[in-house]
């Protein structure tokens, strides 16, 4: 599955961020170096909200449910 | 995936670690500058207006400054300094029209963030694209989508 990033811009500064595509902790390591990028780039930015998405617990569900199935 | 969040953004444009001897000189060395002055020129062309480094009062007097929007909608300009802290003010004479001098503030500030975006992207090895949409009249929201 393709990874994608979603970013809405509005005229007052205010960024909405979205991850998808994701698994695991894996959008956590993106977004964490894109921080760094627009650090230096000269953004600083201020959390409003943020949560998880379910998708981000599927793959290690299903990796747990294949373990554990017997034979 | 994944994740999802909401940012208030600020730009800080770090100082130039040398002295200034130039406008293009210190554009060149500094990656934020270039931005700016991209965002800068994104907001005037969108405008039929131009970039300068004066903005005027009502009065008639001219300020120099970093940079500056000239446009018909408001041909007073607006210029843009650096704080100390590297935050951008913008400076306009609000009798030429304070919510056609305040469209272009947003612009630019928008414009830096979306091109900011891009490149960060870009750098990350996503493919990017770019939407601009009016969402109401003088207002637009940008959406930069990014595909690996």
């Amino acid at each position: 599955m393709a990874r994608s990033i979603r970013i809405e811009i509005d005229d007052k500064g205010v960024v909405k961020v979205d991850f998808s595509g994701y698994a695991g902790d894996s959008c956590l390591q993106d977004e964490a170096k894109l921080r760094q990028i627009l650090k230096e780039m000269g953004l600083q930015m201020e959390v409003q909200a943020e949560r998880m998405k379910p998708e981000r617990f599927s793959e290690p569900i299903v990796e747990e449910i294949k373990h554990r199935r017997p034979g | 995936m994944s994740k999802e969040g909401r940012y208030r953004t600020e730009i800080a444009i770090p100082k130039p670690k040398t002295e200034v001897v130039s406008q293009a000189a210190n554009i060149k060395s500094n990656p934020c500058l270039e931005i700016l002055q991209l965002a800068v020129e994104k907001a005037a062309k969108d405008r039929g207006g131009s970039v300068g480094q004066i903005y005027s009062d009502n009065a008639g007097r001219k300020r120099t400054c970093l940079m500056s929007v000239l446009a018909p909608s408001f041909p007073l300009g607006v210029g843009i300094s650096l704080r100390a802290d590297g935050r951008l003010n913008f400076h306009y004479d609000a009798i030429g029209g304070k919510e056609a001098a305040q469209s272009i503030c947003n612009d630019v500030t928008q414009n830096y963030l979306v091109i900011a975006w891009m490149r960060a992207q870009r750098e990350l090895g996503f493919t990017v694209q770019v939407e601009d949409r009016q969402v109401a009249p003088g207002r637009r929201v940008v959406v930069v989508t990014g595909v690996k």
